[in-house]
This record gives C-alpha cells, sequence and structure tokens, in this order.
C-alpha cells in the first residue's frame, strides 16, 4: 500500500533523538521578530535537523507558556511534503477546539507526511473548573479523536463499477461517542491515515518531591498515565528528572522521551551522552532538546549531538527507510477494532 | 479597472473536484481524492493557467442516504486549512482559499489558523465564509444544532468582527469581545498575515446571505452562472453594496461553472454527454430520484418512467437535501421536461443535473466569458472540473492562451504578490472599515 516502512527491522528499539522548536518561541535580540512567521525559516531549520539525524519535530510552546506564532498544527503541514524522514508532532491546545475539526486535521497531517505525524496534547482552559475541568476536557477530546481516526477501515474505498459505489459504506463507521462534555456522531470525513492512529505524546513536568505529591501533579500524573503513547518528561523546569521518571515507570509509563535543554559545549556533550546512556539502560526511548532561543537559522540547529549519542553506542534508528513515527517510538501499530472483529468472523467461519 | 482601452479583465478560480456527484471517480484517469499529488497537481496547474485562486470545499458530516453513508459519490477528504498550508509550499502566486464554516469553530482559533495560512503562503490566504445551523451537522459538534436558522449570518458577522479584531489587536495584549452569540475573553492576540486579514468570499445565496456578502465579502461564489439571473444577482448585490458604501468594483462576483471542451462545437457537446452519462450512473439517477422525491423507490428502472407520486416530507439524503417547496417544484418541472420529450427518469436527471455550463471549442468557450464578464454581471468563473488530478489541463492550456490573446485575461500575475492584489481588490472592508468590535 505505502512504501513506508510498517516497522522497524528486529533489533533493539532505537534511542530517538528529537528537537522541541516553539513557534512563538523568543527569538535572539538580533533578529527581526517576524523571522518566526517566515515559512523558509522553518523549512531551513526542518531540513537541518533532517539532515544532522533528528527522529523527529516537535513544535511546542514550552510547558508553562505559548507565544504567539504560528499554528503548529498548520506549520507542521508545510512542512511535511518537504520532508521525508524526520516525524512532525504539532502541539494542541485543547479546551475549546472541536475535537471533530481537531481529528481530521490530525489525520490530515499524517496523510501529507505518510505517517510520519504525531500530536502533542495539552489540556488548555476548558471553563471555570481549573485543571480537573482541563484535564476532563482533554480526555474526551482525546478518546473521541482516537474512534474518529480508527472510524474508516483501510479498505474502504472500493470504487465499484458494477454497483456504482465509490466505498463500501460497511468499512465507514459512526463512532457515537457520548462523553459527559460533548457528543460526536462521525465518522471522520477524512480516510484511515497511514499510520491509522496517529501517537499521542503528553508531557509532564520534572518534579519536586512536594509538586510530584500535590493533587495536580497527580492528576496531571495519571493524566499522561492513561491516555499517552509516548510520555514526554520534561526536564528542563531545572528539576532532577530521575524521581519522576521513577514514579512513571513504576506506574507503568510504557514510553517515555526525556525533554532537555541541549548541553553546551564538548565536555557538557560528552557527560550528557554518558547520562542518555544510563536513562536508555533504564528504558528511556530518547531525548528531545529545546533551546531556550529559537535557532537564527539552521546553521545553529546543532547536529553534533545525535552523532555523539551513536558515537556511545545509544541505537540509531536505522538510516534509509522512513519509519512511521508509531514504529519509530516502539508503539504497535494501530489495530482498526471494526477490521480485527471482521477478521474474527471470517476465521470463526473457517473453523 | 476597466476602462475604454482595457476591457474588463477575468478571474479565474480552480475548485478541487470533491464529494458531488460531478466529481467522476469511475474513469481510469480518475486519482486519489486524499493523496497531496493529486491536490498538488491541480493547483500548480491553476497557477501554470495564473488562475486567481484555489478553492477547497468543508466536511461536516458525511452525507446520507436512507439512513445510511452515501456511497455513490466521492467520500472522504482531507482537511481543508492542513491541505492548504501543504500547498503553499509547492506553489508561488496563487491564491489558498478554504472553506470554513463559522458555527461550528472557535473564533479565535480561525483567527490564528487564517493568520498562519496568510503567513505560510506570503499572503495568499482566503476564507470562504459558510453558514449551518442544521442539526445534521451539529452532531458532530461540542454544542450540537444550538443555532436558530435566522441567526446564522448573525454568527458569522460576529465571528468575523471577532476574528477581524484579534487581526488588528496589539499582539500579546489582552483581548476581549463581546456579542450575543461569541464572547472572547483574555485572548492571547494573534499576529495578522501580510495581508492583514484573508480575503472574504462568500457563497450563500439567500437575502441574509447577500446582505453579508455586501457588508464584509470581496469574492461573491455565486450560483447563477446564466445572464438572467446573474444580473438579476449583480444588481441586487451593487444595491446592497452601497448601503455599505462600497461599489461593484468592490466586490468579485464568480460563479461556478461545469465545462467540457472539442475540437468542434459537436465534439465537446458529445464530450459533455460522455461526461454527464459517467456522472450520472444508473444508481445516481435512482438516489437523486429519492432524494428529490422522498420515497424509497428500490426497484424503479432508471431507464423508465418518472414516479408519479408527490416528494413526501422525508428527507431521504442528509446533508444535501433541498427544502420540501423546492423538491415538489423540481419535481414537477423533470416531470413536465419527460413529457414534452419523451424522456426517462435518468435522461431528465442526467440534463438536470449534468448540464454543462460551458461547452464548445476553446475559442468559443474563451469568447462566452470573455462576453459575460464584458457585460458587468460576473467578473469570471469558478471552474468545477470533473476529474481530479487532471480535470483543469485541457482548460488552462487551450482555453486560457485564447483569452490571453483578446486581452483580458492576465499574461504573468502582477507585482503585488497577494491573493488581494490579483483580484485587484483595494479595499477589503474588515480593514478599511471602522467595524464595532463591541
Amino acid at each position: 500500500m505505502t512504501a513506508l516502512t510498517e516497522s522497524l527491522p528486529a533489533g533493539p528499539a532505537p534511542f530517538t533523538v528529537g528537537l522541541v522548536l516553539d513557534p512563538g518561541g523568543v527569538l535572539p535580540a538580533d533578529t527581526p521578530p517576524a523571522l518566526r512567521y517566515d515559512r523558509a525559516y522553518w523549512e531551513g531549520l526542518v531540513h537541518a535537523a533532517e539532515a544532522g539525524g533528528f527522529d523527529q519535530l516537535v513544535l511546542a510552546g514550552s510547558s508553562t507558556s505559548i507565544g504567539p506564532g504560528l499554528d503548529p498544527v498548520l506549520l507542521a503541514s508545510a512542512l511535511a511534503p518537504g520532508t521525508g524522514r524526520i516525524a512532525l508532532v504539532p502541539e494542541i491546545v485543547t479546551g475549546v477546539l472541536e475535537p471533530f475539526h481537531l481529528a481530521a486535521a490530525v489525520q490530515t497531517l499524517d496523510h501529507l507526511s505518510r505517517g510520519r505525524a504525531g500530536w502533542l496534547v495539552r489540556p488548555g482552559p476548558a471553563g471555570a473548573g481549573g485543571v480537573l475541568e482541563d484535564l476532563a476536557d482533554a480526555g474526551e477530546t482525546i478518546a473521541a479523536a482516537r474512534l474518529l481516526f480508527e472510524s474508516w477501515e483501510e479498505d474502504a474505498e472500493i470504487r465499484d463499477l458494477d454497483t456504482g459505489r465509490y466505498i463500501d459504506r460497511d468499512r465507514v463507521h459512526p463512532i457515537r461517542y457520548r462523553g459527559s462534555r460533548f457528543s460526536i456522531h462521525g465518522p471522520s470525513y477524512v480516510p484511515r491515515s497511514p499510520q491509522g492512529s496517529p501517537p499521542l505524546l503528553v508531557r509532564v513536568p520534572a518534579l519536586s518531591e512536594a509538586e510530584a505529591a500535590s493533587r495536580s501533579g497527580r492528576a496531571e500524573r495519571t493524566f499522561a498515565l492513561e491516555y499517552a503513547d509516548t510520555i514526554i518528561l520534561d526536564a528542563t523546569t531545572g528539576n532532577n528528572p530521575d524521581q519522576t521518571l521513577r514514579a512513571l515507570r513504576t506506574a507503568g509509563a510504557a514510553r517515555v522521551l526525556i525533554e532537555v535543554a541541549p548541553p553546551a559545549g564538548a565536555e557538557a556533550s560528552a557527560a550528557f551522552a554518558e547520562r542518555a546512556v544510563a536513562w536508555h539502560r533504564l528504558g528511556v526511548a530518547g531525548v528531545l532538546l529545546r533551546h531556550a532561543t529559537l535557532p537564527r537559522g539552521p546553521e545553529e540547529v546543532d547536529t553534533h549531538l545525535p552523532t555523539e549519542l551513536w558515537a556511545q553506542g545509544l541505537p540509531a534508528s536505522v538510516g534509509g527507510t522512513a519509519p512511521r513515527l508509531r514504529a519509530l517510538l516502539g508503539v504497535e501499530p494501530a489495530r482498526n477494532p471494526f477490521s480485527e472483529a471482521r477478521l474474527a468472523k471470517v476465521g470463526g467461519r473457517d473453523e | 479597472m476597466s476602462n475604454a482601452h482595457t476591457p474588463r479583465q477575468v478571474h479565474l478560480v480552480g475548485y478541487f473536484p470533491g464529494v458531488n456527484h460531478s466529481t467522476v471517480w469511475s474513469d481510469p484517469a480518475s486519482g486519489s481524492q486524499i493523496e497531496f499529488d493529486s491536490f498538488a497537481h491541480l493547483a500548480r496547474t491553476a497557477e501554470r493557467g495564473l488562475f486567481d485562486y484555489v478553492f477547497l470545499a468543508e466536511g461536516l458530516r458525511l452525507r446520507e442516504h436512507k439512513g445510511e453513508i452515501h456511497d455513490l459519490d466521492v467520500v472522504g477528504r482531507p482537511a481543508a486549512l492542513p491541505l492548504l498550508a501543504a500547498l503553499s509550499t509547492v506553489t508561488e502566486r496563487i491564491g489558498l482559499v478554504a472553506t470554513v464554516n463559522s458555527t461550528f469553530n472557535d473564533p479565535a482559533d480561525l483567527a490564528r489558523q487564517f493568520a498562519t495560512l496568510d503567513h505560510l503562503s506570503a499572503g495568499r490566504a482566503g476564507w470562504n465564509v459558510v453558514t449551518s445551523s442544521e442539526e445534521f451537522f451539529g452532531a458532530n459538534f461540542r454544542r450540537g444544532g444550538y443555532l436558530d436558522r435566522d441567526d446564522r449570518y448573525d454568527r458569522a458577522s460576529e465571528v468575523l468582527r471577532a476574528a477581524s479584531a484579534l487581526w488588528r489587536a496589539r499582539p500579546g495584549a489582552e483581548f476581549a469581545f463581546g456579542g450575543a452569540h461569541v464572547r472572547l475573553d483574555r485572548v492571547p492576540g494573534v499576529v495578522p498575515g501580510p495581508q492583514g486579514a484573508p480575503v472574504i468570499v462568500q457563497a450563500g445565496d439567500s437575502a441574509d446571505g447577500r446582505e453579508f456578502a455586501a457588508e464584509y465579502a470581496e469574492v461573491v461564489f455565486s450560483p447563477h452562472s446564466e445572464p438572467g439571473p446573474a444580473a438579476a444577482l449583480a444588481t441586487d448585490l451593487t444595491a446592497r453594496l452601497a448601503r455599505f458604501g462600497r461599489g461593484r468594483e468592490d466586490l468579485r462576483i464568480l460563479p461556478s461553472a461545469t465545462f467540457a471542451l472539442g475540437d468542434t462545437q459537436a465534439e465537446a457537446e458529445e464530450n459533455a454527454r460522455e461526461i454527464a452519462r459517467a456522472q450520472v450512473s444508473p444508481q445516481t439517477a435512482i438516489g437523486t430520484a429519492e432524494r428529490i422525491w422522498g420515497l424509497d423507490l428500490t426497484g424503479v428502472d432508471p431507464d423508465g418512467p418518472l414516479p408519479t407520486a408527490e416528494p413526501a416530507e422525508d428527507e431521504l439524503r442528509r446533508g444535501q437535501a433541498p427544502h420540501l417547496g423546492e423538491r415538489r417544484k423540481i419535481a414537477a418541472a423533470w416531470r413536465g421536461q419527460a413529457e414534452a420529450e419523451g424522456l426517462s427518469l435518468r435522461e431528465v436527471i442526467t440534463r438536470a443535473i449534468s448540464s454543462f455550463t460551458l461547452v464548445g471549442t476553446p475559442t468559443a468557450v474563451a469568447e462566452r466569458i470573455a462576453a459575460d464578464v464584458a457585460s458587468g454581471r460576473i467578473d469570471g468563473y469558478v471552474l468545477v472540473p470533473h476529474l481530479q488530478p487532471h480535470g483543469l489541463d485541457d482548460f488552462v492550456d487551450r482555453v486560457v492562451p485564447e483569452l490571453q490573446e483578446r486581452g483580458v485575461f492576465r499574461t504573468e500575475y502582477p507585482e503585488g504578490r497577494t491573493l488581494r492584489d490579483v483580484l485587484d481588490l483595494p479595499r477589503p472592508p474588515l480593514l478599511t472599515r471602522n467595524i464595532d468590535t463591541r
């Protein structure tokens, strides 16, 4: 069906290295502020990152703020056709967005990137109920979007000349989602995308012991554990991530990426590589690098670190092929429940 | 601007063929309706033909027929804004216009998305503002079918005013908007793109829709291509525009047009018949009759006579059914035609839903377009091809040079690089008028 590999060859899961860029982020003082609205600027950055071995580009604000900037989903969509290997993960702030539109946009990004899309959900203001209401709304949005992702089976388009039918409507399903905040009839208007269900990332901050024990800290962690395919542990907060990492692993988190400020200089890079090796031993799936300011241009995208990490023996993702993001992150291929039910029935008849 | 020496100029728009019966998916040349390359080809072809913009419709819910998903036409499409963002990278000059509903979207989110598309495309974004109030569509959205039909354009107007206020606000400044339909509190401002605001397109033909167009729109996507109705629309819009201090020259009126070309008139007509036949399969003929009559016509012969019963109240087609009064009128007209000319059900329906606006040699089609535009009734056409992705190839290769030869169509894009420059619209209402943001 597609040139992209469904899964990576057998062997150790790769240690992925990603770049986090904030479309609304701070630019160095000597650059024109309009640079962040320039498409060519972003194209330069993503090409440099892709050529330098980065596996994914996450387009997201810091975990505490979002500045004015390009819409991350549209920016990722614009970067998709011109890239071939790097995964594209835009941040989506839930709360007021329509889950139906949001699901269609993520599916479209997955089509545009031929299976390299992910989505990073940040629960945003959903009402007067504070963090808990925000998390409830984000949870419902995710649940509904995932049902919409799966509402079309892969082989729904048939173009059958004899019966005049473009689709087999038995393979396109209303979702009839009924939550406590909204209902969605479905199906999506976007046909099933290459990954089916693009992987969902949720960020949790590395917390001090006191913060980790707070009600909202616990709620955010529970939310991430419940919904995320991969958790981003944000260690740029200044707190040591190791304790939160242990807590997440104890609670059963399968895949964790650690977000850090990139080390400055050769010495720091070497020390960082050692830490990364230790994280890898603990089962961490990779690191995401976030600079404090946006680069001035492609020449400032530091591609030294991926090389350094792989020199330390960390397994790189296989060069030459373009894995889907789910495969890259070690997330199993999405299984369409409707197709599986159909196959089970056929199997039953055979027995 | 036209004067004695330069004839009124033609504007052309390319429509991505989608989920309507007019898109022929059974042709061996018919490509993917979802892959990027299909859309990229059509957009690049339109750009090669120096079109003003390409235009994408919107999905709110798959159409349903007799309670099930309608399966005879193309089903499924990409989301408009992400697709256009991607197309901005493989085109340089052509405008990118997305149809987006004002009822089922958050205004601040829309303001940010259209500003983003305008940035990404360096000033080529447009917004075809459509409205809806139907429960059928509302079932896919947070608030359901919350809006009264009569309030559609009140809401649309507030959404536009709120977006416009956001585009004009100082970035980073806290911002609030309070209306009857739209309330925004403490929304971060968005930085507008090169155009300040996207070009506003309007497509509704109701009195409210026309009033909305006169107040805000820069382009009207009209259903009226025939001289009589087109002239009536232009007269009506001109009168309405005056009430907002605007003139006919501040608005482009672009009706949709289907087309069939040939080396001779006879060949073009034969091509038109062939396309129509592919558009209206026997199943589509029955499905269309069911849509109009509201009756289950399973087992009826498409090559036989029309149903004798009157259209029933039931709407068998959801998401694409005219109101009962309209359906009765259509049924009566079809019956009259069938009796007068001895036509079968499929023949009548083919003629009704697959008649072509422009049929002829490239020369004849170019002459027709030039004459229509010279009359002042319209400013050009939104061309609706029957094939994705090659449906505009012939038109661009054969008709565009004929238009250029007649001096009615550009031979290169203008110096100004925005969509508004290409449309030659210097006075956008959203940016030049004092709009009440309360």
